[in-house]
C-alpha cells in the first residue's frame, strides 16, 4: 500500500517532469521555478511585492502556451546509426530531415527520444541501485533516488537536442545528434520530434512522428593488463614447454622490452646494442586456444547492479582494451535457456551478447558443467564470472578442473560485502572484485594469472 | 536532455537587477558598488583558477552570514524577520557571484551549494559532477528581495523591465522584432491585470481565511503570550462573528470583559512570564469556584461562549469573586488574574459576580516597571514632555487619555510606518495612527516611565446590544487591549484607545452579518438546549440522526442496485440473431456428443480447437461453417441475402458426411 502510493506518485512526477521537458524550454522552466517562488514568497501581498512577480511570471507562461498551440508541418526523418554505441560514451549519429511542406521552417528544435518505460511496481519495490545502501535512511524508505536511477536505465539514454534548425521549403538537412547511453542493450530509439518556440522562448509546440531505430549498447568495459589466461603457454617458442591439447605456433611477433624472468635465450642481442637496453623476442601464443567464459546472469530485477557489473567485467576480459589478446571466444549464460556450449565466435558477437544478456532466475549450472565435460577437448579453460559463490559453484570449478580444464571463478561483491563472505578452499582459484572497483580487481586479477 | 544548449544570457542583466534592488530598498550604497563590481568582470581580464574546495569555503562563508543575520533579525523583529533575511540576502550570495564570475569556470558545482550533494559526492554516490550557472538563482533571489522593498507601481515596472531585457536576447529567429514586441506588451498588460486580480482575491479570501484560522487554531487565548499586530501593514481586518453572549437581566454590562494579562514586552509580543496556575476552590457541588479577591458590593453578569475541544480562557470583569454554574472539569488561576478552564463542554454559560471596586490581584512586582530597551530612550522622553508623575497617578491618567484623545487617531488600515524605528516609536512619534495594541502598549510603557506599574490586558468590549437575542453580545472584532495600572491599592483599567473605534469597526461590518446572526443565534440555541440539564438528553441528542442515515443508506443501496431496463437491440442485428441454425446446431451437437461440452464462457472457437483434430469432420467446421456463423451471429450487417443459406448448406453436408444422425434431421426437415 505503502510502496503503491509512493510508485504513484513517482509515476505522476514522472510524467509531469516528461511534460515538462518536452514542451518547455530552459528559459521555461526556469520562469516556472520563479514563478513558484514568487507565489510562496508572496502568499501574502500586505508583506511583500513578490505576487507582482508571480502575476508576470503567471502572463508570460500564459501567453507562452497559448502562442505554442498549433503547429503542424509535414516533414520526414530518417535515421543513421552506427552499429553499436558503448555504455557511458557518446556517440554521433545523424538524421536527415525533410520539409515536406512550402513554409520555411526557422529555429525549429530537433529531439530525438528514446522510447520511454517507467519502472513496473515489483521492478521499483525489488530494484536496487549502486551505492544504494549508502543512502540515508529517508532515501532508502522513500526510495525516489532508486526509482530516478532506475527510470535512467530503462530509458537508456536522454533525448538528443539539435537547436536552430532552419529547414527551407521541400528540402533536407543533415543533423549530427550525439548521445550517452547510460544502459547496455538495445537501446530503441521510437520518435523524432520538431519543436517550434513561442515568440518569447519559453514553450514548444511539437510534431513528433514514430521513427523507431535499434542501437546495440555494448557494455561499458573497464581496461584490464595482459592477461595471461589459464592455459595459455604465452608467447613462448614451440620446445620450451610441454605439449598442449591444441598444439603449437612458433611465429615471431615483436620485440619488448625485457622483463625479470624473461628466458637469456630470446634476448635479441643486436636490440640491445641499439638500444643500450635489454630487448626480448616475443613469439605468438599456443594456436586457437579456445576459451569460454561462464557468466552468472541469476538475478530477481532487471538493472541489477552486482549482474551489470559481471557483465561489464565479462565485456573487458572478451574484449581487453589495453590487450592484444582477447582468448575468449564462447560465452555461456547460467540462466540461459539453452545452456548447450556454443560454437566459437568472433568478439564482437560476444560483445553483442553480453549487451542483451537478460536477467534471469532459473540457473542451469549443472548442464552446463555436463556440455562443457563432454567438449572437453575444445576448450582451453573456463573463467566464470559469478555473482556468489556457493556449493553448487564450487562443485562446478571442481569438477573443471578435476578434468583437466584449468578454471578461474571472478565473483563480483557489492561494497559493503566483506571479502571473506565466499567459502572457497585454499587451492581453489577465486578471485573476487568489487563494483566500483573493477579496474583495479581486474588488474589484480591479471597480476594472479602471472601466477596462476 | 543533456544537449541542449544553454541560452544566451543578457548582458549586463546581473548589475541591472542589483541596482533595483538597491533602489527598492533603499539599499544603493551596497548595490552599486556591488553591480560595478561585477559587471567589470566583462572588462577586466583577472579570473581564478577556483576549484571546488574554494566554492565549498565560499557557501560556508555565505551560510554562516546567513544564520547571523537570521539570528540578528529574528532576535529584533520575531518572525517577521525573515523579511529582513530576504532583503539582504543579495549582498550575502554576492560573495558567491563574484566567485564565480572571476573563476575560469564560470558556474559552480551542485556539491558546493548543497551540503547533502557534496556529501554524497565525497562518499562516491553521484555519478556526474553537475554545475549551475550562480547568475540566476541570484537573480531570481534579487528580485525577490527588492519585492520587500517600496510599495508602489515601481516593482511592476522594474520587473517588466528586466523581463524585456532577459528575454529579448533569447527570442527566437523565427519571428520578427515587432511580433516578440507585440507580444511582450500583451504579456506586460495581462500581468498587470493579473496582478490587479491579485490583490483582488487576497482582499476575499484574507478575512475568510483569518476567519478560519481565529475559529479553529486561535480560538484559545494563550494566556501566557499575545502576538500582537504591531508593525504590521495594510488593513486588519477582523470577524463579525459573536464569540460572548453577555446577559445582564436589563443592568448595564461591565464595559470590559478581560481573558488575560501580561507583564513583559519584547518586540511585538506581550508575556506572562513566571506565573504559575494553580487551581481554583470550588463550592456547590463544583459548579461554583471561588476566585481570590474580595469584594463587597457584588453584580452579576451571565456570560456564554464557546469552548476551544473543551479548554478556554473565561472572560470575566475585572473584580470578579465567584464563578457561578461553570461546568468544567478543571479551572485554574495565575498570579495576573487569567483564569483558564479545562474538560469542558463546546459552549459554557457561567455567572460572574464581581466588585467593580474590588481589591484584586496581588500588588505590583519589579516586572510591572520594566521598560524595553530599544523603546526606553522615546517613551522616557513622551513621558517627560507629558510631564507624567508617579505622585499623582490618576492626574498621569487622566492626561495620558486626554492626550490620546487629542492628538491621535483610531485605524485599522496602516500602510505609512517607517521601517526603521519600532512601531511603537513610529506610533508615538510620527504616525500617531494605529489599533488598540498600539493604545495599550504605548499607555502601559508611558505609565512605566513614569513609575506608575502597569500591565497589558486583553480581552472584549461591550458595547453591542442584541436586539434578536436580547442581550449584550460580543464579536471577535470587538476584541480589545487596555492597559491595567497600579492606583490606589488596586488595579485599574486605563482604556486610552479614542471611544469611536467601536463605531468605526461597526462602519466596516459586512453587509451579510445580521443572516449571519440569525444563524448564530440558532446554533447557539440548539446547543445550549443540547448542553443542558438533561443528561440522558445530553447523551443521546444524537440519535435522531440514525433515521436519517438508514434512509439515506436504503435510497443509496435502492440507486446502486437498481437495474437499467434492458436496451433494445437493432433490428438488424435482432434479425442476424432471429436467422434459423438447425443444421449448424445440430452439427454442434454432434460434435458435444461425442467430444467434451463447452467451458462456462467458452468461446465457439476455443472450443472446437480444443477438440483433437484427428477428430472427423474439426477442421471442416473451423475451417468452412465457423467464418460463416460467426458472420452471420456477430457483424450487425450479417451475410449478404443469396449467401444466407450457405451456412445451411453447409452443415447439412457435413452432416451428411460425418454426422450420424443427419437423416434424423432429414427427416425433421
Amino acid at each position: 500500500m505503502y510502496a503503491r502510493l509512493l510508485y504513484r506518485n513517482f509515476h505522476f512526477i514522472l510524467r509531469g517532469e516528461r511534460w515538462l521537458h518536452q514542451h518547455t524550454s530552459q528559459t521555461g522552466r526556469l520562469l516556472l521555478g520563479l514563478a513558484l517562488v514568487a507565489f510562496m514568497f508572496g502568499i501574502d501581498p500586505r508583506r511583500t511585492l513578490s505576487f507582482q512577480l508571480f502575476a508576470v511570471c503567471c502572463a508570460a507562461i500564459l501567453v507562452g502556451i497559448i502562442a505554442s498551440q498549433r503547429f503542424r508541418p509535414s516533414f520526414s526523418a530518417r535515421r543513421h546509426l552506427p552499429s553499436y554505441a558503448t555504455v557511458g560514451q557518446l556517440f554521433s549519429y545523424h538524421i536527415v530531415v525533410r520539409n515536406l511542406g512550402d513554409k520555411n521552417q526557422l529555429g525549429l528544435q530537433l529531439r530525438d527520444e528514446p522510447s520511454v518505460r517507467a519502472p513496473s511496481l515489483k521492478e521499483f519495490v525489488h530494484g536496487k541501485e549502486p551505492h544504494g545502501e549508502k543512502r540515508n535512511w529517508f532515501d532508502r524508505k522513500v526510495g525516489y533516488p532508486r526509482w530516478l536511477y532506475l527510470n535512467a536505465m530503462l530509458r537508456g539514454a536522454d533525448t538528443a537536442i539539435a537547436d536552430d534548425i532552419d529547414l527551407p521549403p521541400r528540402e533536407e538537412l543533415r543533423v549530427t545528434m550525439q548521445l550517452t547511453p547510460k544502459r547496455r542493450g538495445r537501446l530503441r530509439l521510437a520518435t523524432t520530434t520538431l519543436a517550434r518556440p513561442d515568440p518569447l522562448g519559453l514553450f514548444f509546440a511539437e510534431c513528433r512522428i514514430g521513427n523507431p531505430n535499434d542501437i546495440v549498447v555494448l557494455p561499458r568495459r573497464h581496461p584490464v593488463p595482459a592477461i595471461r589466461l589459464p592455459g595459455v603457454r604465452a608467447n613462448r617458442s614451440r620446445g620450451e614447454l610441454a605439449a598442449s591439447k591444441t598444439g603449437h605456433a612458433e611465429t615471431f611477433v615483436s620485440l619488448r622490452e625485457y622483463r625479470p624472468g624473461d628466458p637469456p635465450r630470446h634476448i635479441h642481442w643486436k636490440s640491445w646494442a641499439r638500444l643500450r637496453q635489454p630487448v626480448i623476442k616475443e613469439f605468438q601464443d599456443q594456436h586457437e586456444p579456445h576459451y569460454a567464459l561462464v557468466l552468472d546472469n541469476f538475478a530477481p530485477t532487471r538493472c541489477d547492479p552486482k549482474t551489470e557489473a559481471a557483465i561489464e567485467v565479462a565485456a573487458s576480459l572478451v574484449s581487453p582494451k589495453d590487450a592484444r589478446r582477447g582468448n575468449i571466444d564462447r560465452i555461456v549464460l547460467v540462466c540461459d535457456a539453452d545452456p548447450s556450449l556454443p560454437r566459437p565466435a568472433p568478439e564482437h558477437v560476444l560483445l553483442e551478447k553480453l549487451a542483451i544478456v537478460e536477467n534471469s532466475d532459473s540457473p542451469r549450472l549443472d548442464r552446463i558443467e555436463r556440455n562443457i565435460v563432454r567438449e572437453c577437448d575444445s576448450v582451453s579453460g573456463v573463467i566464470c564470472i559469478f555473482r556468489q559463490v556457493r556449493d553448487e559453484h564450487h562443485r562446478f570449478i571442481v569438477k573443471l578442473t578435476s578434468i583437466g580444464i584449468p578454471a578461474l571463478a571472478v565473483v563480483i561483491i557489492e561494497e559493503g560485502e566483506p571479502t571473506s563472505s565466499t567459502p572457497r578452499e585454499s587451492d581453489l582459484p577465486i578471485h573476487e572484485i568489487r563494483i566500483g572497483e573493477e579496474s583495479a580487481g581486474l588488474a589484480l586479477l591479471a597480476a594472479k594469472l602471472h601466477v596462476f | 536532455m543533456s544537449s541542449e544548449q544553454p541560452p544566451t544570457f543578457a548582458t549586463g542583466l546581473v548589475g541591472a537587477c542589483l541596482a533595483f534592488w538597491g533602489w527598492r530598498t533603499g539599499h544603493l550604497e551596497f548595490a552599486i558598488p556591488a553591480a560595478a563590481l561585477v559587471e567589470s568582470a566583462r572588462v577586466m581580464n583577472l579570473r581564478f583558477a577556483f576549484v571546488d574546495e574554494d566554492f565549498n569555503r565560499l557557501t560556508d562563508l555565505s551560510a554562516l552570514l546567513f544564520l547571523a543575520l537570521a539570528a540578528y533579525q529574528f532576535d529584533a523583529h520575531s518572525a517577521r524577520g525573515i523579511f529582513g533575511v530576504v532583503q539582504l540576502s543579495p549582498l550575502l550570495l554576492l560573495i558567491l557571484l563574484l566567485g564565480q564570475t572571476f573563476s575560469v569556470r564560470q558556474s559552480i558545482a551542485y556539491s558546493s551549494l548543497f551540503w547533502s550533494v557534496r556529501r554524497a559526492e565525497a562518499r562516491g554516490m553521484l555519478a556526474g559532477h553537475r554545475v549551475v550557472d550562480f547568475r540566476y538563482p541570484f537573480i531570481a533571489v534579487t528580485l525577490l528581495a527588492a519585492s520587500t522593498g517600496q510599495r508602489d507601481v515601481g516593482y511592476l515596472i522594474g520587473v517588466l523591465f528586466l523581463a524585456a531585457w532577459t528575454l529579448f536576447p533569447r527570442r527566437p529567429r523565427r519571428y520578427r522584432k515587432a511580433i516578440w514586441l507585440l507580444v511582450f506588451l500583451s504579456t506586460a498588460g495581462l500581468g498587470f491585470v493579473f496582478q490587479n486580480a491579485i490583490t483582488g482575491v487576497q482582499r476575499v479570501l484574507h478575512p475568510i481565511f483569518m476567519e478560519l484560522i481565529q475559529n479553529r487554531l486561535l480560538n484559545y487565548r494563550d494566556p501566557y503570550q499575545n502576538h500582537t499586530a504591531l508593525g504590521s501593514i495594510g488593513e486588519l481586518k477582523i470577524s463579525d462573528r459573536i464569540v460572548l453572549r453577555v446577559d445582564t437581566r436589563g443592568k448595564p454590562p461591565p464595559p470590559l470583559l478581560r481573558e488575560a494579562i501580561y507583564q513583559s514586552f519584547n518586540t511585538g509580543v506581550w508575556m506572562a512570564r513566571d506565573t504559575q496556575f494553580e487551581e481554583l476552590p470550588q463550592e456547590d457541588g463544583g459548579t461554583s469556584w471561588i476566585l481570590p479577591v474580595r469584594g463587597n458590593n457584588l453584580r452579576q453578569v451571565e456570560i456564554s461562549r464557546g469552548l476551544n475541544r473543551g479548554r478556554g480562557v473565561l472572560a470575566l470583569p475585572t473584580g470578579t469573586t465567584k464563578v457561578r454554574g461553570l461546568n468544567v472539569e478543571s479551572a485554574q488561576r495565575n498570579q495576573l488574574g487569567a483564569v483558564k478552564v479545562s474538560t469542558g463542554p463546546d459552549l459554557i454559560t457561567y455567572r460572574a459576580l464581581y466588585d467593580p471596586t474590588a481589591l484584586d490581584q496581588k500588588p505590583p512586582s519589579a516586572d510591572d516597571l520594566v521598560l524595553p530597551r530599544r523603546l526606553k530612550e522615546v517613551v522616557v522622553s513622551v513621558a517627560d514632555q507629558l510631564a507624567l508623575t508617579k505622585d499623582n497617578a490618576g492626574e498621569a491618567i487622566r492626561t495620558l487619555n486626554d492626550w490620546f484623545l487629542r492628538h491621535f487617531r483610531y485605524s485599522l488600515n496602516l500602510d505609512k510606518r517607517n521601517r526603521d524605528m519600532p512601531p511603537v516609536s513610529d506610533f508615538l512619534l510620527n504616525t500617531r495612527t494605529g489599533h488598540c495594541e498600539y493604545f495599550a502598549t504605548s499607555t502601559v510603557l508611558l505609565l512605566r516611565a513614569a513609575g506608575i506599574p502597569a500591565r497589558y490586558a486583553v480581552g472584549y468590549s461591550i458595547q453591542e446590544y442584541s436586539d434578536l437575542e436580547g442581550l449584550f453580545v460580543a464579536r471577535r472584532r470587538h476584541a480589545h487591549s487596555w492597559a491595567s495600572a497600579w492606583v490606589g491599592g488596586r488595579w485599574l483599567d486605563v482604556d486610552t484607545t479614542p471611544p469611536d473605534w467601536g463605531e468605526m469597526e461597526e462602519q466596516a461590518a459586512r453587509w451579510w452579518w445580521p443572516v449571519y446572526d440569525i444563524f448564530s443565534w440558532l446554533r447557539h440555541g440548539f446547543l445550549k438546549w443540547r448542553l443542558g440539564d438533561n443528561d440522558e438528553q445530553d447523551d443521546l441528542w444524537w440519535l435522531w440522526v440514525i433515521p436519517l442515515l438508514v434512509a439515506v443508506l436504503i435510497w443509496r443501496l435502492a440507486r446502486q442496485r437498481k437495474v437499467a431496463p434492458p436496451k433494445k437491440r437493432p433490428a438488424q442485428l435482432r434479425k442476424a440473431i432471429e436467422i434459423p441454425l438447425s443444421s449448424f446446431d445440430q452439427v454442434l451437437t454432434e460434435l458435444r456428443g461425442e467430444y467434451r461440452r463447452r467451458r462456462r464462457g467458452e468461446t465457439l472457437a476455443a472450443w472446437l480447437n480444443r477438440i483433437p483434430d484427428s477428430t472427423p469432420g474439426v477442421s471442416h467446421v473451423i475451417r468452412e461453417l465457423l467464418p460463416a456463423y460467426y458472420q452471420i451471429r456477430f457483424d450487425p450487417g450479417g451475410l449478404p441475402a443469396g449467401q444466407k443459406s450457405v451456412l445451411e448448406v453447409r452443415a447439412k453436408a457435413w452432416l451428411r458426411r460425418f454426422g450420424r444422425t443427419h437423416s434424423t434431421v432429414h427427416e425433421r426437415r
